[in-house]
This record gives structure tokens, C-alpha cells and sequence, in this order.
């Protein structure tokens, strides 16, 4: 028989969408809700099955709520028959079941804000006992450690800091410094059992960087706590006409989030627990390459916030003629740039450590650093030229690269 | 996943019946008039100002049009600003023509009822002041335009936030006289160019036709009008997308002619502009020789055509052993096979339409991606961004309220600058034939010329590179898809015998590129099917492109009225604000995202329209792709089957 012919779009009665033809070689992309799982999964083993529904869920833009469903639903499932709990499965459920299973729950949650409260709670209340079920059957998991560290952080924003305004008292909420101390501890000890056990491979994935960057977001969101914004904050927000610099609010002391507002103690753990990660995830034979950029990335980053203060210090005194001289909060000019110089220089080891020849984003980002680190130079003197120059160079190529989406920093640059 | 919001522009004549039929009058109250002039800051009315404004409107180019800095009454425009935030919801609305955030629950402002009168007095407010004798009078004078109508308003409101954007059109349809826009971005901050979200005008080549590139741009900032006549196949314009995470909020609307009882009537002038502007409309259709590239399908040679004849209803054996060994220089291998062939033969018949993964081999492709990343960091000379930079052999496809996009064609070099070169190519010279194989030796005799400057350049960033080797690439593809063994597959995989063909290597650039949907539009012959066959072999190197967010995506929709023959381009309507009302969203037949290495096959008949959505100035690159049509033979299985 001759091949068949179409009827063509229009004609057919009813117009279809397209069916993608099975890949030859590879599995194809897809959108649709049949779910890929990655090609090192057994398509015989269930539990391999449902870590591979998980990595897919982790490796997705996570909005898909049926994706988690029907990871929760196959929980109850293995759960419900494995020869464990009289069931005629052979399984044997394993940490990172409980893992998964604890997570998927807590990830429901966001999906049901909108509901009454206490099904937000229920999700993490269920999701918590999955993974202390877990613990008392593999004590001493990492695997379950950095699920409950990574769950209570989730849970402080997600279930509590949202009902909170600046007038909220602690008396209303629960223990949100004991909750934050508990994940911090976890997530510490998770990491104390990982190496002791040789296990580097999870620092190879996103899980404990993932614990991380919440924490990165809840002290931001504590931080900014009580300001509102009206505009996005990824362009240039330094120049307004009115200069309507928003205060920070103050928060009174019975306020839930007072005492983690106050304190550095956990922005110092968040650095040195990155540190650490990203000094385990180099024990790895072949150190993921994405992972360890985002790693060196946000240590940069926050060497060059930290480095404001002093560089804001240095510039008032040298270019401000009604400060010349003195000292603010009793440090001199040239004391704040010595320690502005070393800050930012951290800042850029990282940052070059971050480099990624097919991103113009991170060439830019360590542009940002040197001229951050020219700006503490002598103006015009030969350092800061040779920073300038250093950060035009990457520029030029950014700019080159992204058609233009850099001119305005490059102009900026070269009317300095 | 953009494809339920995403639907082309409603036609331009159901936009203006619609319109026409949900028309709402007001008429000003005399104290409202009387209080019209205080909305407005004092400066306007200045005869001096006023003078100057009429000269430089006088004076514009590249056609009349003014702009006002500080209209409104500082406080009162904030205060709408404040309203409009707080009382009203945007809902995205995402065409082929543009990504916009409309209001979703005030469409029209002409509509306003008692209840939003409560809720927006400010707003109201505004509006009687746009539309007051006072201010009307005003811009009549400033623009000489004629008088315009106090009863007929038509404003809306829209916020364009960052990837939104609107292509370009003229603005005409209906009884409009008077285009404005008020922009509103946040106060006391400057709007700055490179946020993008300007006002762009364009100049013509002839009338309906606009030039590529725009002429003019106006940055807007807070409390500002911009405002032009409307006129006939001149008044070009778009909205430059905006790059950045920031609101430009703005009013915009139009001022009418004058309505039957007002001063200025004239009996018969709104039937007479409402044809004209319907001519206007099948004046533009008409103007395809202004089109680049032409839609010029060649017949294949007549050996070819005897040898693809001679495959007709046989069962199997279409691909010789030389056919294979070619093929399989270029495909991925496993498409070779009978079962492949038979199994996407299925899936073609069934659907008309089939995805095919990994359509190259590994072994052709080599470091492809690789290389073409490489260009797009490292391009240069660098990306071209005006209608001058693009150079031969790469052409750019005109004109821009169809089309803009970077292509080869494999045909002569083509001069498109001007009018006259035009009619010389329409009607003097020949277009010659597509020879790809020519075009491939001209991009590496030009390779040493640039291969000197590339050194010369390299001294600041030594990965420099030029796009000659991927353009030799794409040409020695699209000679791929013209082969003769090629075609045997094709016919193997759908049952369809091309007679005709055009290929043409498209890239489509970050900030500039774009088709608007447009049918099929082929001349009847007996002996040839009704629809085309196309494939769309997708070539994009970059990574990101799944969300739909930065556009470059292709798309299908059916429609339903086959007797309906005005295509979306024609003509634009930025109140659909006001009257679009999505219907049929399931109609979007087909929808592929940019990506590496992926040949969409199908079969499109007259109804079905297709576009390549705007690519975002923050999409992670080009889209790159062989874009191919065929027009088929009429054998004998067609009437049987």
C-alpha cells in the first residue's frame, strides 16, 4: 500500500494537536503532563520510579501541583503495600522514601494557601511526621535531615510569616527563632553525617543548596519585612528623581521576627554553610559544574554586600568635603577602604570562580566587582584604570552578546 | 505554556463593526466643561506654547505628530494613577502583534457606570478633561486635523511590563481622527530609553508600506501625551518592548470625527473615512510586491518531477541505495528505516502534522550548537539591529507590519531600499533561481575579507567570530532539504508529491523578529493540492525557550470562517482593549517552541494561519531555523483517499 496521505489542518474534522513522534534515540521533550522520568531510572522498580517522578518535579519549574499529587498519591501507595506493612509489594522502603514523601507534602502546601489555614498547616504537620516517621526507622538519615531542615524552612514563610504584619506580637505565633535554630541545626548536622559517611554526592545535587537558598529568601524576607515596593527591584533602582529611599521598619521587640531581624548570627551560618558545601562538593570526582557556579555566586555576592557598609564609609569621608577627615562609627577612610579592598577582593575570586563562558550574566557580575574595587582606588590614579579597564573589557563582551542590554553600565563606566 | 492566551489579532473589519455597534455616548455636563480647564496644568494654554507646539507639528516628521510634557494637573493624574492601581485588574492578553496587560474589568472608559464613577473619580475626571470642548478645540488647532467629537470617547487603559510589546501598525480603522497616548509610568522617576517602551514612529516607503527600521522614538516619562493624526497607510508606529521590571502604565484612545448634532458634523464624512479606511485595508493586501521575501514556490526541474512521478503509489523501495547513503550523511539514521517511515507515515495521515526529534544525525551536527552559541556571544561584526547592517547573502524580510526577520534565500542580491529599486525588481529584472549551493561559495569567498578584521578585532575579546560558518552550515542544509532523496523521504513520510518549493534559512533576532499570522495564499491550479506542505527545521542553540515567555515560538491556529479573507496584519487596533473578547482558544491547531534539532512536518490548508511569535529583547539568543513550504501534486490517491 502507498503511504496514506493528511486531509490537512482545517479539513480534518476535528483539528488535533500534534502527537510528537517518539524519539528515536532520545526521550523527547515534552510538556505535556505524561512525565519523563530520567533515562538511569528502572521503569521496574517503583521506588526508583518515584525518585525519578521527584528528581523531575526538582528539576521542574515546581507549579505543577498534579506532578506532586501523584508523587504524594504513589507515597500512600508503596506505603500502604509494602511487605513492611503486610502489603504483597516487594519493597523496602528506604530513606529517601520518607525523604520524598515528607517533601511532596510540604510542597503541597503552597498550592493550598488560598484555603483555610489549617490545611497549610496540615500539609506541614503531615509532611513533618512522614519524615520523623522516617527518622525513628534510619536514624542518623542525612537524607531525612536536610528534608525536615529544608520543610521548616519553607514552613516559617509560607504558613507564618505571611499572616504576620508589623504590629503582630510573638504571643500570637509559635517559637519562629526555635523553629529557625532547629533547621539551622539540622542542616549542620546534616552535613557533619554526610561527610563523616563520605557521602559527597549529595553536595553534587541541588538538595542541601536548596536548604541554603531558602534561607537565603527568609532572611531576606525578614529583612525587608513591613516595605513595600511599588516597582520591580531587578533594574537600576539607585536613581529616583525623589529620592524616596524607603525606610527600613522598625519592628518592636515582641515582634515574632525581632530577634532574626537583630542579629547576624544566621547570615554568618548561611556563609560558612555555603562555605562548607561548597568545599564537599569539591571532594566529588567530577564537582557539578552549574552547582558549584550558584555556590561561588552567592558567596561573591554577599562578600560584595558586605563590603557596602565600609565602601559607603570610605566614599563619604574622601569625596564628601563636609566630612573630611573624620571618622563615622569610628572608622577612618583609610581603614574602611583597607577593609572594603579585601572584602571586595573575595568577592572577586569567587565571582571569577562563578564565570561561565555561555552566561554574559556572570561576566557582568565580576564587572560589577572590579568596579566596585576601582572605585577604591585613587581616582584616575593606575589601579583604578586598570580596574576599569579589567571591568569594560567583559562589558564590551557582554554587551556584544546580549545586544546591547549592558550599554547603559558601559556608558556609565566610561564617563566616569 | 502561552497557548491558550495566545491568539492572532482579530480582523480589522470585526474590530471596527464591534466597535461601531458598542459605541457609548457621553455628553459633558456644562459645569463639567466649565471645570475641564483646571484639570489641565496652566502652561497648555499658553499662546506661546501653544504656537510653538502647532509649528513643530507642522514641522514633524515622518508624519505630523506632538507630544506635551506636565498636561494633566500634577495631583489629579497621580490620583488616577493611585486609582487605577488600587481599582483595577490587568489581565495579560498575548497575540501575534502583542504582549500587553489590559484592564480587564474597566475595558473601555467610555463605559464607566455610576459605580465606577464612585470608585475613580479621578479617573472620571480625567476623561472629561480629555474629551472637554476646551482641550478637544486644542488639539484640533495644534494638529489641524478638523474637528473632533466630544460624544464618541474611546479610551483604555494598559500597563506594559517587562517582554510587553506591541508591533507596528497605522492605527486605522473606523471614524478615528486623533490618536493619544498618556503615559503614566511611576511619578517622579525618569522613564530612561534603555528601559525600552517607546514610542516609535516609522516612516514609509511608499503609503502602507513602512520602513524597517523606525525613524523616531519617543522616550515617555510621567504625565505626558503623545498624540498624532491618523492617517491612511503613514501613520506607522509601535510600542518598543519594554526590557525591564518596571509598569509603563498610559491612557490611550482616540478622538473621532464628529458625531451627527455635533458642531463640525458632516453628513456623510464618517461612511466616507470608514471606506476609506476599508480601501486603506485591501490597498495594503494589494501591496505585495513591497513584500521580501516573496512567497514564490519554483517548480522543481521537470527530471526531478518525472523521477518523484515514478514513486507514485508504489508500496515501498522509495529510497535507492545512493538515496540512503546521502540521507544518512545528514540523518539521523534511525528516520531511514521502513518501520520509522511507516510509523511517522501513520502519525502524518492521522494528524497532518508530526514532530520529529533528533532530526539530524550527531555526526552531521558535530560542534554545531557549539559553534553557533559561540556566534551568538562572540558575533561579529555584531548582531545586525538596522535594515543597512544586515549583509548579502542574509537578507531582511520587510515590510515590519507583517514581517521582520533575517533569512537567506540562495537568490541574487536585492536592493530594497527605496521604491524605485523595488520596481526594478518587480519589473524590470528577473528573479533568478535559489541556487544554496552558489550562495554557501560566496559566504567562504567572503571569509578571508572578514577573517583579516576578526584579527584585527580579536585583540579585546579573542573569541570573536563571524557567521560565516554558520551560514555556510545553514546554506549546505537548505541543499539538504532541495536534494532529490530528500524528497523521496518526504514523499515516503507523507503521502504528498512536491512539485514546487521554497527553503528559506531564517534567523530570528532578540528585540526585532517576528511573523505576523497570515493563511496561505496560493494561486489555484487544478493540478496542484489546495495546501502546502511545510517543515520548519528548528535550529536554535540556546536553552530557556519551554516557558514561551521570550516568544520565537511557531503557531497555528484553525479559524472557522473560511469565507473571511482579511488576514491579521491588516491594520491594528489598540482598543481591542476595549472590545477583543477571546473566543475560540482552542483553536490554536499547533504550537512548537524554539529549540535544538527538531523537524516539524505539516500539511496546511487555506484556513489554518501561522506566525513566529516576537522574540523578547531577553530571550537567551536567536531563534534559528530552515524554514521550507512545497506545493503538491494532485495524484490520483488525493480523489480516492
Amino acid at each position: 500500500m502507498a503511504p496514506k496521505r493528511p486531509l490537512g489542518f482545517g479539513k480534518s474534522s476535528k483539528a488535533k494537536k500534534s502527537k510528537a513522534e517518539p524519539e528515536p534515540e532520545e526521550a523527547p521533550v515534552t510538556n505535556e503532563l505524561t512525565v519523563e522520568l530520567p533515562q538511569e531510572v528502572d521503569a521496574d522498580d517503583p521506588l526508583r520510579q518515584l525518585e525519578g517522578l521527584w528528581l523531575t518535579w526538582i528539576r521542574s519549574d515546581k507549579d505543577n501541583e498534579l506532578i506532586l499529587n501523584g508523587i504524594v498519591h504513589e507515597c500512600d501507595r508503596l506505603l500502604r503495600n509494602c511487605k513492611q506493612n503486610g502489603g504483597d509489594e516487594d519493597i523496602e522502603l528506604t530513606p529517601l522514601f520518607y525523604a520524598i514523601y515528607g517533601r511532596s507534602l510540604a510542597g503541597l502546601a503552597q498550592f493550598n494557601v488560598e484555603d483555610s489555614e489549617t490545611s497549610v498547616t496540615e500539609y506541614f504537620d503531615n509532611a513533618i511526621e512522614r519524615i520523623e516517621d522516617g527518622m525513628d526507622k534510619f536514624p542518623g538519615e542525612e537524607v531525612l535531615l536536610f528534608a525536615k531542615a529544608q520543610i521548616i524552612m519553607d514552613r516559617i514563610p509560607l504558613e507564618y510569616i505571611s499572616q504576620m504584619d508589623v504590629e503582630s506580637t510573638k504571643t500570637k505565633f509559635p517559637d519562629i527563632v526555635e523553629m529557625l535554630d532547629e533547621a539551622t541545626r539540622l542542616l549542620e548536622l546534616g552535613t557533619k553525617t554526610a561527610e563523616s559517611k563520605e557521602n559527597y554526592t549529595i553536595f553534587n545535587g541541588s538538595t542541601v543548596l536548596d536548604i541554603l537558598d531558602s534561607l537565603d529568601d527568609l532572611l531576606d524576607i525578614v529583612d525587608n519585612f513591613g516595605r513595600s515596593y511599588e516597582e520591580g527591584l531587578d533594574s537600576d533602582a539607585e536613581e529616583s528623581d525623589e529620592e524616596e529611599i524607603l525606610p527600613e521598619t522598625q519592628l518592636s521587640s515582641s515582634h515574632p521576627l525581632y530577634e532574626i531581624r537583630n542579629t547576624d548570627k544566621y547570615n554568618i551560618f548561611w556563609r560558612e554553610a555555603m562555605k562548607e558545601s561548597l568545599r564537599l562538593l569539591d571532594k566529588n570526582e567530577k564537582p557539578d559544574a552549574a552547582i558549584r557556579r550558584k555556590l561561588v555566586k552567592k558567596l561573591g555576592q554577599s562578600y560584595l554586600m558586605e563590603a557596602e557598609e565600609p565602601i559607603s564609609i570610605f566614599t563619604t569621608l574622601e569625596y564628601d568635603s563636609d566630612a573630611e577627615g573624620q571618622e563615622i562609627n569610628g572608622v577612618s577612610a583609610t581603614a574602611a577602604k583597607q577593609v572594603a579592598q579585601k572584602l571586595v577582593r573575595t568577592a572577586i575570586e569567587y565571582l571569577e570562580g562563578a564565570w561561565d563562558e555561555e552566561d554574559p550574566q556572570t561576566w557582568v557580575d565580576l564587572a560589577e566587582a572590579e568596579i566596585s574595587m576601582g572605585n577604591l582606588f585613587e581616582v584616575g590614579g593606575s589601579e583604578q584604570e586598570d580596574w576599569y579597564a579589567r571591568a569594560e573589557n567583559k562589558l564590551v563582551r557582554a554587551n556584544n552578546a546580549t545586544h546591547g542590554k549592558y550599554e547603559e553600565v558601559l556608558e556609565n563606566l566610561r564617563g566616569k | 505554556m502561552p497557548s491558550s492566551s495566545v491568539l492572532p489579532q482579530k480582523r480589522a473589519s470585526e474590530i471596527a463593526s464591534s466597535a461601531g455597534k458598542r459605541q457609548i455616548s457621553i455628553k459633558q455636563t456644562p459645569e463639567e466643561e466649565a471645570r475641564a480647564k483646571d484639570y489641565f496644568q496652566s502652561h497648555v494654554f499658553d499662546d506661546h506654547f501653544k504656537q510653538d507646539l502647532k509649528k513643530q507639528i507642522a514641522d514633524s516628521q515622518p508624519y505630523r505628530w506632538g507630544t506635551i510634557q506636565n498636561l494633566i494637573d500634577d495631583d489629579l493624574l497621580r490620583n488616577v494613577r493611585k486609582e487605577i492601581i488600587s481599582e483595577i485588574s490587568f489581565k495579560k492578553k498575548e497575540t501575534d502583534i502583542y504582549k500587553v496587560f489590559q484592564s480587564g474589568d474597566l475595558a473601555n472608559l467610555s463605559g464607566m457606570t455610576k459605580q465606577d464613577l464612585e470608585r475613580l473619580p479621578s479617573l472620571y475626571k480625567l476623561r472629561s478633561a480629555i474629551y472637554s470642548q476646551t482641550f478637544r478645540d486644542y488639539v484640533s488647532y495644534v494638529t489641524g486635523c478638523g474637528k473632533l467629537s466630544g460624544v464618541k470617547t474611546d479610551m483604555s487603559i494598559n500597563t506594559y511590563s517587562k517582554g510587553c510589546h506591541l508591533l507596528t501598525h497605522d492605527d486605522v480603522i473606523g471614524s478615528r481622527r486623533v490618536s493619544f497616548i498618556l503615559y503614566m509610568p511611576e511619578p517622579g522617576k525618569t522613564w530612561k530609553p534603555h528601559y525600552g517602551g517607546s514610542l516609535r514612529l516609522f516612516d514609509s516607503v511608499v503609503p502602507n508600506v513602512p520602513r524597517s527600521d523606525y525613524y523616531c522614538k519617543l522616550t515617555p516619562q510621567f504625565n505626558q501625551i503623545a498624540f498624532f493624526t491618523v492617517q491612511p497607510g503613514l501613520s506607522f508606529h509601535d510600542v518598543e518592548e519594554v526590557r525591564v521590571d518596571k509598569q509603563r502604565l498610559s491612557i490611550q484612545g482616540w478622538f473621532h470625527i464628529p458625531q451627527a448634532g455635533e458642531d463640525g458634523y458632516i453628513p456623510g464624512e464618517q461612511e466616507r473615512t470608514e471606506a476609506k479606511s476599508t480601501l486603506q485595508q485591501l490597498e495594503s493586501k494589494e501591496l505585495k510586491e513591497y513584500d521580501f521575501p516573496k512567497i514564490q514556490y519554483n517548480e522543481l526541474p521537470p527530471l526531478e518531477t518525472q523521477e518523484l512521478g515514478t514513486l507514485v503509489g508504489k508500496e515501498s523501495d522509495y529510497l535507492s541505495s545512493l538515496d540512503l547513503e546521502y540521507l544518512q550523511k545528514y540523518m539521523n539514521p534511525s528516520l531511514l528505516t521502513a518501520g520509522s517511515i511507516e510509523r511517522l507515515n501513520n502519525i502524518f495521515a492521522e494528524e497532518s502534522v508530526v514532530d520529529v526529534h533528533t532530526f539530524l544525525s550527531e555526526e552531521y551536527l558535530g560542534d554545531l550548537k557549539k559553534q553557533m552559541k559561540q556566534l551568538e556571544l562572540n558575533e561579529y561584526p555584531e548582531m545586525p539591529q538596522k535594515q543597512d547592517q544586515v549583509v548579502f547573502p542574509w537578507k531582511l524580510a520587510v515590510p515590519p507590519h507583517k514581517q521582520r526577520y533575517c533569512y537567506i534565500d540562495g537568490l541574487q542580491k536585492q536592493n530594497i531600499d527605496n521604491a524605485q529599486s523595488i520596481a526594478q525588481i518587480n519589473q524590470v529584472k528577473s528573479i533568478e533561481l535559489p541556487n544554496f549551493e552558489l550562495t554557501k561559495n560566496i559566504f567562504e569567498l567572503l571569509k578571508p575579507e572578514v577573517a583579516q578584521r576578526l584579527e584585527e578585532a580579536r585583540g579585546s575579546n579573542p573569541s570573536l567570530t563571524s557567521i560565516h560558518d554558520v551560514s555556510i552550515r545553514l546554506c549546505e542544509l537548505a541543499s539538504f532539504f532541495k536534494s532529490v532523496s530528500f524528497k523521496k523521504w518526504l514523499m515516503a513520510v507523507t503521502g504528498l508529491r512536491p512539485t514546487h518549493d521554497q527553503i528559506l534559512a531564517r534567523r530570528f533576532r532578540p528585540g526585532h523578529d517576528f511573523t505576523l499570522a497570515s493563511k496561505l495564499d496560493l494561486a489555484t491550479d487544478d493540478r496542484l493540492l489546495d495546501g502546502l506542505l511545510e517543515a520548519t527545521l528548528n535550529l536554535t542553540p540556546s536553552s530557556g525557550w519551554e516557558s514561551g515567555e521570550f516568544g520565537g515560538y511557531e503557531l497555528c491556529m484553525g479559524t472557522d470562517e473560511p469565507e473571511a479573507e482579511e488576514t491579521a496584519e491588516e491594520g491594528l487596533n489598540e482598543d481591542e482593549a476595549a472590545i477583543y473578547k477571546a473566543s475560540g482558544e482552542d483553536s490554536v491547531v499547533y504550537e512548537s517552541q524554539a529549540c535544538w534539532n527538531k523537524l516539524s512536518l505539516m500539511y496546511r490548508d487555506s484556513s489554518v494561519l501561522k506566525f513566529v511569535k516576537y522574540v523578547s529583547f531577553n530571550a537567551p539568543g536567536s531563534r534559528w531555523d530552515v524554514s521550507c513550504g512545497w506545493l503538491c501534486a494532485k495524484d490520483e490517491s488525493e480523489e480516492s483517499g
